[in-house]
């Protein structure tokens, strides 16, 4: 009898990366995704049952999340039909009412995904099981417009724990806003006595993503 | 049609039924398999799609449907079979598949009369290499309700499933029957190679027919003989372009499609009897209705008639300033007297709570139908000497009158000459004079002059008037209050609506405890259960009753709460709702009701020390147009012209300014309609005014592009942010 091998989450390894700049009341740039192992085949699953006449169009819903204000077009990818392969995807997204000017300041709602932002278990009674061991890495990287400042960079988290680690954080080199956020569900699932602990880490996610990052002029 | 409006939900029963076989069933079925599935099949073997197909989801290589009516010994019998072969495509198109849905046809009832229905269903599924593989359809099957399901294991893209439902009925001796009326559009979901329809029938069979917007016509290729009366009719359509469906659309319209309606009358005689549109040969195919054959089906079908007692009653003690006023005050007396005070009877008896028919005495007055209604109101007018007409409409979904070919498709309005005409329909609870249906508004119809007030002599054709989009309204007020710690914000709404817009709103939120009680008391009738004689009795029923008013009461507040959470896409909290007016006395009369609820800080962001407020959110849902909905071609069919407005109201924070109001300034006005609003502070209070309005209840396609600026205007609003400052 042979044993199913224990598979590391970096297996189900899935990576977003914005870079982005602010055009009137919307982020604007170009947004590289890429999936292996079970993020892919999650992936590839939902894709593959939408309709073929959508298929042109399916991508493009796909990734708009059916948002009236998302935009996305020049989408490039590699072969879908492939299995095995890791899966990218390349398209410039524009991402409308993300941006709000009020006198003169800038108000940006940096984050449109907001991952693991509702998953408080509050009222659960038995231990969550993931859908597979999560690995999924995000960075936004925001092109500051001349002439203005951040006034304040939010604080991050970096929390590491046997089963999970949740890491968000805020850099500010030269004119670029860094936001990187890694999850990784090291054990495909949250234990019910962890609860309390996890909790406390969403708490603190959720309030992240409730900030805006708020410019000033120079 | 009174147990519609009742608010009691039945759950959809669930159950699997193994179907245990006869050896008669099993020699049926393959005797029907060998009726669709043989060597003279010209489909069998058919494989290939064509090239421009490629990328659907998937193709009909055939979609065949056929109706048979014949007589076995003195019975009538009839036969529909649809086969349907289908090629896959995608992965979409396998999981549709693999779960076969299917409803058993139609089931035809009649009271004392024998009726056998029959019904069986063949599936196999052809893989690339042309292996055929057959579905024992006699495995179990899932049923909800009406609909069934087997299951099509192992499909892959690139199959072909070819399936056929045949269904069967034969009812016993009958001298006259009509068959249920066949609408439908020739195209489908999925594109169709090849299209074919085929009608079969012996002898006394009445056939009308037709074809509409461009489909082919019905051709006849079998006449009967002197020894074999049987006639046969087909029409054949080759590659149908997929059907959208998109919304704010009649099908039937525009789209190629078909009608059809079978009557069977044994001999002249009942032809007669059947008082129906039919041709006057029976082997003619009868192609449309005209309005001088209306005249003459007509002339006798609307004789003044009805026990007018209690109208006389009503009447002794009134005094009317005009005719007008008369009549409508007799017609809402109607509605009550003879619809809303049996509804409790219809609630008791389907909670069982008691038996309560014998409650109501002698013969109580219902009408059955629209003609009954029609015959008493005219009994009344006639009697107090008042002038009308009896108007022939079609619903607009069905296209124009002069195609007419049903009369399942005719809808009646009385319009009475008073000083100033009212026009009254068959009604319902909320039935208003002069608010006539939506889908009757702007058509044309025909009007049968009467003389005499009981003497059809002729018919005209008329136009039908229309509501305009200011009729019908809805406005609404929202207060919105942010707690001090911004946590949440605590919202009062109000709603007043009218014209077609207050009949729409009725139906979605009020129950008949909402007004049957008011009617009670305005026409001085008992509520049922203060009828019953016995004191015991009536005090079980009582409390029962209560109970029963509690569970519906808490189920009503639960459905508006979902509603109201529905619109904005949000959790909502500690709801309650009140109906201030019922607004079922006139055109004028406004439903009004009122709510109140809390919810989280979905809509407030922190900013630094500010806060930025999503206010955009509190219009609610809006018509959001996908790309492929902007480039829509197809015209525009909308029930009826209407106006929203909007006034949002903010209680600004102690110590907290607002700023970006001028974001909220739009507008958008064209001859299509328009999206309008602005914003100001007045005092503590941030006040936004918002309308929007769609001026026609149809538009043709060349003003698409004016109607998606407004609409477009309007979900763009929805996206606006304020910020609160800190001071």
């Amino acid at each position: 009898m042979e044993t199913v091998p224990i598979v590391a989450p970096e297996t189900n390894k899935e990576t977003h990366v914005f870079n982005a700049k602010i055009n009137n009341n919307a982020l604007e740039g170009n947004v590289s995704l890429t999936y292996s192992g079970e993020s892919r085949a999650s992936f590839l699953y939902v894709f593959n049952n939408l309709r073929t006449e959508m298929k042109n169009e399916a991508l493009e819903y796909y990734l708009k999340r059916a948002d009236r204000n998302m935009m996305v077009d020049n989408i490039e990818t590699s072969d879908l039909e492939n299995r095995d392969d890791q899966l990218s995807i390349d398209f410039n997204l524009k991402q409308d009412n993300a941006v709000s000017s009020f006198d003169d300041e800038i108000y940006i709602n940096l984050d449109y995904y907001q991952e693991y932002g509702k998953w408080l278990f509050n009222e659960r009674n038995t231990d969550y099981e993931f859908a597979h061991k999560e690995y999924l890495s995000s960075e936004i990287n925001l092109e500051l417009p001349e002439g203005y400042k951040v006034t304040e960079l939010p604080k991050g988290i970096d929390v590491n724990t046997k089963t999970y680690k949740i890491f968000v954080d805020f850099e500010l080199t030269d004119n670029v806003l860094h936001y990187k956020k890694v999850f990784v569900m090291k054990d495909a699932v949250v234990k019910k006595s962890n609860f309390e602990e996890w909790n406390e880490t969403i708490k603190s996610l959720q309030s992240i993503y409730n900030q805006q990052i708020i410019l000033v002029k120079d | 049609m009174i147990k519609k409006i009742l608010g009691i939900t039945f759950f959809a029963l669930l159950s699997i039924t193994a179907t245990a076989q006869s050896k008669k069933t099993l020699e049926k079925q393959q005797e029907i398999k060998n009726l669709v599935w043989n060597d003279n099949d010209p489909y069998r073997n058919v494989m290939d799609i064509p090239e421009n197909w490629n990328n659907e989801s998937a193709v009909f290589i055939v979609k065949s449907i056929k109706y048979i009516y014949n007589r076995p010994g003195n019975s009538i019998e009839y036969t529909k079979i649809e086969r349907d072969r289908i090629k896959l495509l995608d992965q979409a198109a396998v999981a549709e598949y693999s779960e076969l849905k299917y409803t058993e046809g139609n089931v035809f009832y009649r009271e004392m009369s024998r009726v056998t229905n029959t019904f069986f269903l063949g599936v196999k599924v052809i893989k690339p290499n042309g292996e055929e593989i057959e579905i024992d359809v006699n495995q179990e099957s899932v049923s909800n309700n009406d609909e069934k399901k087997i299951a099509i294991p192992s499909l892959e893209k690139g199959d072909i499933i070819d399936y056929y439902f045949y269904t069967n009925t034969i009812v016993g001796e009958n001298d006259l029957y009509q068959y249920k009326p066949v609408e439908n559009t020739i195209g489908d979901t999925y594109p169709i190679i090849k299209f074919d329809f085929l009608l079969e029938t012996e002898d006394d069979f009445f056939i009308n027919f037709n074809t509409y917007n461009g489909a082919p016509k019905l051709q006849q290729i079998v006449e009967p003989t002197k020894k074999d009366k049987k006639r046969v009719y087909s029409f054949k359509a080759e590659n149908v372009e997929r059907n959208d469906f998109p919304r704010w659309f009649f099908p039937l319209v525009e789209l190629p499609s078909y009608k059809f309606q079978g009557l069977f009358a044994r001999s002249g005689k009942y032809e007669k009897k059947a008082y129906a549109f039919i041709p006057e040969d029976v082997n003619i195919v009868k192609t449309n209705v005209s309005k001088e054959e209306i005249f003459n089906l007509y002339e006798d079908k609307f004789r003044p008639y009805g026990d007018l007692g209690d109208v006389e009653r009503f009447l002794k003690k009134k005094n009317f300033t005009t005719n007008e006023e008369k009549v409508k005050e007799v017609f809402y007396y109607i509605r009550h007297a003879y619809y809303t005070n049996y509804v409790e009877a219809f609630v008791m008896d389907e909670s069982n709570i008691m038996y309560p028919f014998e409650l109501y005495g002698k013969n109580p007055i219902i009408f059955n139908n629209e003609v009954d209604f029609v015959r008493f109101f005219t009994a009344f007018l006639k009697d107090n000497k008042i002038d009308y007409e009896i108007i022939i409409g079609t619903q607009r979904y069905n296209g124009d009158i002069k195609d007419l070919l049903m009369e399942s498709n005719i809808s009646f309005i009385l319009k009475v000459n008073t000083e100033k005409p009212v026009y009254i329909e068959y009604f319902d609870p909320y039935a208003t004079p002069n608010q006539i249906s939506p889908l009757l508004e702007n058509t044309n119809a025909y009007t049968l002059k009467v003389v005499d007030r009981k003497h059809i002599e002729n018919i005209e054709t008329v136009k039908l008037p229309t509501s305009t989009y200011k009729e019908n309204n809805s406005t609404e007020k929202t207060e919105m209050t942010i707690t001090p710690d911004f946590s949440g914000i605590s919202i009062n709404r109000s709603f007043t609506y009218n014209g077609q817009t207050k009949i729409d709103e009725q139906k979605n939120l009020l129950m008949y405890y909402d007004y049957v009680y008011e009617d009670h008391a305005k026409y001085e009738t008992e509520p049922i259960l203060d009828r019953v004689r016995n004191k015991k009795d009536q005090e079980k029923y009582k409390k029962e009753y209560a109970a029963l008013l509690k569970k519906l009461k808490d189920e009503q507040q639960e459905k508006i709460k979902e509603r109201t959470a529905g619109e904005y896409n949000l959790k909502i909290e500690n709801y309650s709702f009140k109906i201030l007016k019922n607004g079922r006395f006139g055109k004028e009369d406004s439903f009004e009701y009122k709510e109140e609820f809390t919810m989280g800080n979905d809509l407030i962001k922190t900013a630094g020390k500010n806060y930025i407020l999503d206010i955009g959110k509190m219009l609610g849902s809006q018509v959001d147009l996908s790309n492929k909905e902007k480039g829509r071609t197809n015209n525009i069919y909308m029930n009826y012209p209407r106006s929203f407005n909007y006034q949002i109201m903010v209680n600004i924070p102690d110590g907290y300014s607002v700023s970006g109001i001028e974001n909220l300034t739009s507008s958008v006005e064209n001859e299509t309609g328009g999206f309008t609003s602005k914003a100001s502070i007045e005092g503590n209070k941030l006040v936004i005014d918002i309308q929007k309005f769609y001026i026609h209840n149809y538009e043709p396609n060349a003003n698409w592009q004016k109607m998606v600026a407004f609409l477009e205007a309007a979900s763009q609003f929805t996206q606006s942010k304020v910020l609160l400052k800190k001071e």
